[in-house]
């Protein structure tokens, strides 16, 4: 309040500026109040827009990595992803502070819906327990992973990081993480039911994959003598993915009717040709008893005949037997071969032991008209015809 | 003169002796086949697999070696064999009945043996026969001493001088089936060989089904189901098995004929060999002790003071000297017919040998073309049931 006194001009200036100066120092002291303050809220005000810049960054980056089942975890804040479940979906943490629309009851419900519906579908894609199933079971899951996880990143917020973070790490045991908000923990929760059944439903389909894998190629493995190689390796060639076990089996079961066939044959195809020589050695032709030996086969005595029905045997003038095409030649050769006919002076032979009926045999077989006078010759001083 | 009496005595009683040890009674006894008069249900025939006989040549008697021919003995292995199973198949008692190489361990019967000798005139076979779950029925000797009317055109049939040996030792093991083996125990026999096959290709699958007792012998400790699919494709790989051994046959049959005709001359003409060496031997031994004991007599003789025995002495060291002299001429004459059946031996070898190897060639090739391929069937059988036991464990988790 300006002061009234009765001052000159000067002094009046002068109370004039001094209580200008005065206002102005109170204002001055007045502003600098409020500016201190002024700075002291935008200094808060910094810190907390700045805290929320970060935040919102990093749900902005781990979006796009949705689509992609094998993706790596890109969140700095989910270092203890397994490394058994690349295509785990890398879901993200997200503060609680962030975002005010945190999974409420509904959301975490249907979070949860969603995680289990991904773990059905995970556990459905178990009972493959190929490599095709574990990649179907994978993607299931993993879609169904990354179908919930993004709700549950998103509407688990609040307690997100570290529900993933206990998903994460105690995704293969499955068990519950502990978060302060129920939302939160029902949501974790069910994200860890749907992250533990997907673990435990992804290992146990990757292990029954591979296991069922390694069993089969240990049977192979075995069966090839452990060489490490699947001898039934081209069953699946051409089709460009892993065939099932009803698959392999049927084509194992083909595999062995083919063999089959070969066999049969390889079998038959032997049958035959024993056969077909049995048909050109004669089997219906006996020929017991073919030697020539006769009544002077004793073959102490030198020079005595000695004739084995396998060949021509000619020994101190004594029978010839011509060959024939195996070499041997029987009494009762039941053939159609030409005969030629019986010279006049010869009787029926009716009488005739067994060398005799052999030249008998052999003369009229013989085409050689010389060879055959000579056979009938022998034959005459067998029997003493003419003596 | 009583010393020459005792000095006659002496050689009466020695020729005596040396005649009656050449006393030998031949039989034509011809042993037929018994049939079992009984029917048979198709569940209770037993299979019989019988094994090439062995040819025992490291068991040939010293006396007989030189009689005895390796190739021809070679040959008779797959002869004797085929022989046997042609009695038991003709018997009518028993399901199939084959001469099967190698294994015998998945058939009923199995009947091995080896030849301890084989000429003309005697067969001896040892033979052994198991059942598959490892009890032994027969282990003894079979000889069969044939006449030379088994080799007779006129009275000689059309089977083999020694079919006797093959008829009895048929009959004795249809005996052995009658008096211990029942129905049940057929049964079993049956079942264990199936599962012994079955465990051959799918030991991961049978081993469990069978155990063996204290004794040795195989029991049945858990059976298959009927629907078992590896046992309907090890079912359908036993058919292809009886096609191999009926294959097998063929190979057997097919030699069998060819060889018949020299083999059985070959047999007829070393009868009479063997029948004039054995004869010629023993005329040369009791010659020779003759000679001897007449020198032996007759230079006592000379000794002794009684005028007739002084006199005959120079007759009866004669006599002696003669005995020996032709005791030796019958042995160069044996050795003449050694030599003569040295060369039937020779010439039937020189025809069987060629049909011996290439019977075995073809043998071994089929055999070893069949074990490849059911080696692949194992490897299948393996991963199939590897598969399903996998396809098990996950559908229980």
């Amino acid at each position: 309040m300006p002061l009234k006194m009765t001052f000159g001009k000067s002094q009046k200036a002068k109370l004039d500026i001094r209580s200008t100066v005065t206002q102005g120092s109170l204002t001055n002291r007045q502003g600098a109040g409020s500016l201190r303050t002024i700075l002291v809220l935008g200094l808060a005000t910094a810190v907390l827009a700045g805290c929320q810049t970060s935040s919102s960054s990093s749900s902005s980056s781990s979006m796009p990595s949705m689509p992609s089942p094998s993706s790596s975890p890109s969140s700095p804040s989910t270092p203890s992803m397994p490394s058994s479940s690349p295509s785990m979906p890398s879901t993200s943490s997200s503060s609680s502070s962030g975002s005010p629309s945190f999974p409420t009851a509904s959301s975490s419900s249907s979070a949860s819906s969603s995680s289990s519906s991904s773990s059905s579908s995970s556990s459905q894609s178990q009972q493959g327990g190929q490599q095709s199933s574990q990649q179907s079971g994978q993607t299931a899951s993993t879609s169904g992973g990354f179908e919930s996880s993004p709700r549950s990143g998103t509407d688990g917020q609040d307690s997100g990081n570290t529900g993933f973070e206990n998903a994460g790490s105690t995704g293969t045991d499955g068990s519950t993480a502990q978060n302060g908000s129920q939302a939160g923990s029902q949501s974790n929760g069910g994200f860890d039911q749907a992250g533990g059944q997907n673990n435990g439903g992804f290992d146990t389909a990757g292990n029954n994959g591979d296991g069922q894998n390694s069993g089969s190629f240990e049977g192979s493995q075995t069966a090839g003598q452990g060489n490490g190689d699947d001898p039934f390796a081209d069953l699946s060639d051409g089709r460009g993915q892993v065939m099932t076990a009803s698959e392999r089996r049927a084509a194992l079961d083909a595999r062995l009717d083919e063999g089959f066939a070969e066999f049969d044959g390889m079998i038959l195809g032997e049958r035959e040709r024993v056969q077909a020589q049995a048909d050109d050695a004669g089997s219906g032709v006996m020929s017991g008893g073919g030697s020539g030996s006769g009544n002077g086969g004793d073959v102490g005595q030198p020079g005595g005949p000695l004739v084995i029905a396998s060949g021509p045997q000619t020994r101190g003038g004594g029978i010839i037997v011509p060959p024939t095409a195996n070499g041997r030649q029987g009494d009762f050769e039941t053939t159609q071969e030409e005969t030629f006919p019986v010279p006049d002076d010869i009787p029926p032979g009716a009488n005739d032991d067994v060398v005799a009926r052999q030249l008998r045999e052999a003369a009229m077989r013989e085409p050689d008209p010389e060879l055959r006078e000579k056979l009938w010759d022998e034959y005459r001083a067998y029997t003493g015809i003419g003596q | 003169m009583y010393r020459l009496y005792r000095y006659l005595l002496i050689l009466t009683l020695l020729a005596g002796a040396a005649g009656c040890a050449t006393q030998t009674v031949k039989s034509t006894t011809f042993t037929p086949i018994v049939e079992d008069g009984s029917p048979v249900v198709e569940e209770e025939l037993l299979d019989i697999g019988i094994g090439i006989f062995q040819p025992g040549l490291d068991d040939v008697p010293r006396n007989r070696e030189e009689l005895t021919f390796s190739d021809v003995r070679m040959a008779e292995t797959y002869f004797a064999s085929y022989q046997l199973a042609q009695a038991l198949q003709n018997s009518g008692n028993w399901g199939v009945v084959r001469v099967v190489p190698g294994r015998l361990e998945s058939v009923d019967l199995a009947i091995t043996g080896t030849i301890l000798q084989s000429d003309g005139e005697t067969m001896r076979l040892q033979v052994h026969v198991q059942d598959s779950t490892g009890m032994t029925w027969i282990d003894k000797e079979y000889e069969e001493v044939v006449s030379k009317y088994s080799y007779d055109p006129r009275m000689r049939r059309s089977e083999d001088a020694f079919q006797g040996l093959f008829n009895k030792i048929a009959n004795d093991l249809l005996a052995y089936k009658q008096r211990n083996i029942s129905a049940d125990d057929a049964v079993n026999i049956r079942t264990v060989s199936k599962i012994q096959f079955a465990r051959d290709f799918a030991p991961q699958v049978f081993d469990e089904y069978l155990a063996e007792n204290r004794n040795g012998i195989l029991e049945v400790k858990r059976l298959p189901a009927q629907n078992d699919p590896i046992l309907n494709r090890i079912e359908n790989i036993r058919e292809r098995d009886f096609l191999y051994v009926d294959a097998l046959q063929d190979y057997y049959s097919n030699f069998v004929r060819q060889m018949e005709t020299p083999y059985t001359e070959f047999r007829r003409m070393s009868y009479d060999e063997v029948m004039k060496m054995d004869r010629l031997a023993a005329d040369a031994r009791r010659n020779m002790i003759m000679g001897v004991a007449a020198i032996i007599g007759g230079l006592a003789a000379t000794q002794s003071n009684n005028a007739a025995a002084y006199y005959s002495s120079p007759v009866i060291l004669a006599s002696g000297g003669w005995l020996i002299k032709d005791a030796f001429d019958k042995g160069d004459e044996r050795a003449l017919h050694v030599e003569a059946l040295a060369e039937l031996g020779n010439s039937l070898e020189m025809e069987l040998a060629p049909q011996t190897i290439e019977l075995e060639e073809r043998t071994i090739t089929l055999s070893g073309s069949v074990e490849a391929q059911y080696e692949q069937w194992r490897e299948i059988l393996a991963d199939i049931y590897s598969n399903e036991i996998g396809e098990a464990t996950s559908s229980e988790q």
